[in-house]
């Protein structure tokens, strides 16, 4: 019995400690200004982490973008309102579905990569070889990562956003026939620029902080083997989504508490 | 919903027949009142002579609605359009459609209960009022009626639109006016409006225009 | 080095491309979007149930507003609304109707301006006197058997 409650102490304060080196890793990175060749690492990033991101999300908004249109087609023509397609898919997508699927692709995509990366870096002794330099390695590799993800995140959304409506435009307009004016018209009635567009990227900003501070963090924290290295990636994707998933909760909660 | 449109039209009516009163409400109140009177005597002959009746109802109200203003309010936007001759016959058409429509059906109003309510506070303009009354159904349900009052040059306050049961009936009818213009058989032309006007009064009930089919037929 | 600059140029391009497609594409003309500017109208209603801050102002089927503010009269336990209205459309009379009405089905509510007939027009900041204000579905429930049964 005692030692089921030991046992339960010493995980929950290995999670607390792990939250304390947790923000250690990611004020150390943040702070400290840039140096020459910040930019040139950062920009590999960037790329790492948005661009090779681009083809799971554009493929990933197309079908969800042409899915929503399908079923949102058949629920709304029961009460003979299909031209609200247009409107619901835009309003599902921008406030919810947008930020959120990117997120979880990013934290699977990129986040696991991140991890993988800097894991790898730390059991092959980078890390401490950088350190014995003088180089340090959270500016070096850490900072780069994390204001990369940071950066990509918005951008990724809106992209996957834009691509899952003009998905739903394909499909709603070309294929099932809803009348474009009416289409396109009853969504620009209906979004709102801050309550919807706005809002939506509130969210994929805050998860994509979430995501690559989770993910450069389980890098950063793992175990030096070849085994811990895998423990960290998973983590990583397990975490961030559960983050992701949780925030979107607490977030919606805050931002469109009126419910009446 | 036609026998509740007669009551406000006997509100109407009543405030015709005492229409140099100071007052907006005691116009409608002693109108009330008077209307009431020639509706229990029009019972009592209207199987004989069914025109007496519409003739004194329509003498009554010649001086107590202001039915330039009602007219100007249905014809809206066309009004500049029409020429003087076509404003009269419109009033004209109105006037003896709406006693054609809903005359006979003022017969049967029985015992109802009919409240004036008092003035909650002045009206903010000296020659803009409203009042307004409750008419008691027999089944108890109650129907809120506002009279929007003008004051005229010559002193006497006249009606010149009613909202009966939340629904605004000068409103009602400049749709229906703007709808007829558009309606392709009478091609815009605003004496093919004005001469139907008496049919489509007959045809067309305040009460159906807030549901929700007609309000996007309407659209 | 250069494809990845290359693509890392394109990759941010893209992602500001669809932002101002979201803003302008997506979400459409809302109120101070007007190029003439716009003015303000109140109107009062006995009821707005369901009438929205930022429901739409339409004139004959387009919208030419939104809604500005909802507020109350306690004097008169009337609603009054502000309109925000297109400067285009200015010379409105002062009988000019306003109701508020249903978007089709299941649509929400918005607020139809009909122009009447007088000479004399609205300013900025004058008062819709001629309104009918949302019939709410009980009401005409009522309406409709109290119809029935005088027939």
């Amino acid at each position: 019995m005692l030692r089921y409650l030991r046992l339960l102490g010493q995980w929950a304060l290995g999670w607390i400690g792990a939250l304390g080196r947790a923000s250690t890793v990611g004020f150390q990175s943040l702070a400290g200004l840039p140096r020459r060749g910040d930019m040139t690492l950062l920009l590999k990033q960037v790329y790492q982490i948005g661009v090779l991101s681009l083809i799971i999300i554009v493929l990933s908004a197309f079908s969800i973008g042409a899915v929503l249109a399908l079923q949102g087609y058949t629920q709304l023509a029961r009460v003979g309102a299909e031209e609200s397609v247009g409107l619901g898919v835009a309003l599902v997508l921008l406030r919810e579905l947008g930020p959120v699927v990117t997120g979880l692709l990013f934290a699977g995509r990129a986040g696991s990569a991140v991890t993988a990366e800097i894991g790898l870096m730390k059991a092959t002794d980078q890390l401490s070889s950088m350190e014995m330099m003088g180089v340090d390695p959270l500016h070096r590799i850490v900072a780069p990562r994390l204001w990369a993800g940071i950066i990509c995140m918005p951008l990724l959304t809106a992209i996957f956003n834009s691509v899952a409506i003009g998905g739903s435009a394909i499909v709603g307009v070309d294929w099932l026939g809803v009348d474009a004016g009416g289409f396109w018209g009853g969504m620009q009635d209906g979004v709102q620029r801050w309550e919807d567009i706005g809002k939506g990227m509130i969210k994929s900003g805050v998860f994509g902080v979430v995501i690559s501070w989770i993910a450069v963090f389980q890098g950063y924290d793992s175990t030096p083997t070849a085994e811990g290295i895998s423990v960290a990636t998973t983590k990583t994707v397990v975490y961030s989504s559960v983050a992701v998933l949780a925030l979107d909760f607490i977030l919606t909660l805050v931002m469109y508490g009126d419910f009446n | 919903m036609r026998r509740l449109f007669l009551f406000c039209g006997l509100g109407v009516l009543s405030a015709i027949a005492t229409a140099a009163a100071s007052d907006a409400r005691a116009v409608i109140s002693q109108t009330t009142d008077t209307l009431i009177g020639v509706i229990k005597e029009g019972k009592t002959y209207f199987d004989k002579d069914p025109q007496r009746f519409y003739a004194t109802v329509q003498n009554v109200l010649d001086p107590t609605i202001d039915f330039d203003t009602f007219s100007r309010g249905v014809m809206a936007v066309y009004y500049k359009r029409a020429t003087p001759a076509q404003r009269e016959q419109f009033e004209a058409t109105f006037k003896s459609g709406l006693i054609r429509t809903y005359g006979k059906a003022l017969l049967d109003f029985g015992d109802e209960k009919i409240v004036v309510l008092p003035a909650e506070r002045p009206s903010k303009q000296p020659d803009r009022d409203s009042v307004k009354m409750e008419v008691h159904s027999k089944e108890g349900k109650v129907y809120p009626v506002i009279y929007s009052m003008r004051l005229g040059d010559d002193g006497s306050w006249r009606m010149y639109n009613i909202i009966i049961n939340g629904i605004n009936i000068g409103l009602t009818y400049r749709n229906q006016f703007a709808s007829a213009m558009n309606a392709p058989e009478n091609k815009g032309s605003l004496d093919a409006v004005i001469n139907g006007w008496g049919e489509t009064i007959a045809h067309i009930d305040p009460a159906t225009q807030g549901t929700p089919e007609s309000a996007s037929g309407e659209e | 080095m250069r494809t990845i600059e290359i693509s890392v140029g394109a990759f941010v391009l893209a992602g500001i491309l669809c932002l101002v497609f979201l803003a302008f594409r997506v979400s459409g003309v809302g109120v101070g979007d007007t190029s003439g500017g716009s003015y303000l109208l109140n109107a009062k209603f006995n009821d707005v149930a369901g009438l929205r801050v930022r429901s739409k102002v339409s004139l004959a089927g387009v919208t030419i507003g939104r809604v500005a503010k909802i507020g109350v009269d306690s004097e008169t336990a009337e609603a009054i609304v502000t309109m925000q209205v297109s400067q285009e459309v200015a010379n409105l009379p002062v009988d000019t109707g306003a109701r508020i009405q249903t978007e089709g089905f299941l649509g929400g509510r918005y607020i139809s301006l009909i122009p009447g007939g007088e000479e004399t027009v609205l300013h900025n900041g004058d008062t819709i006197t001629n309104t009918q204000g949302a019939l709410g579905l009980e009401g005409l429930i009522d309406t409709f058997i109290s119809k029935m049964g005088s027939k």
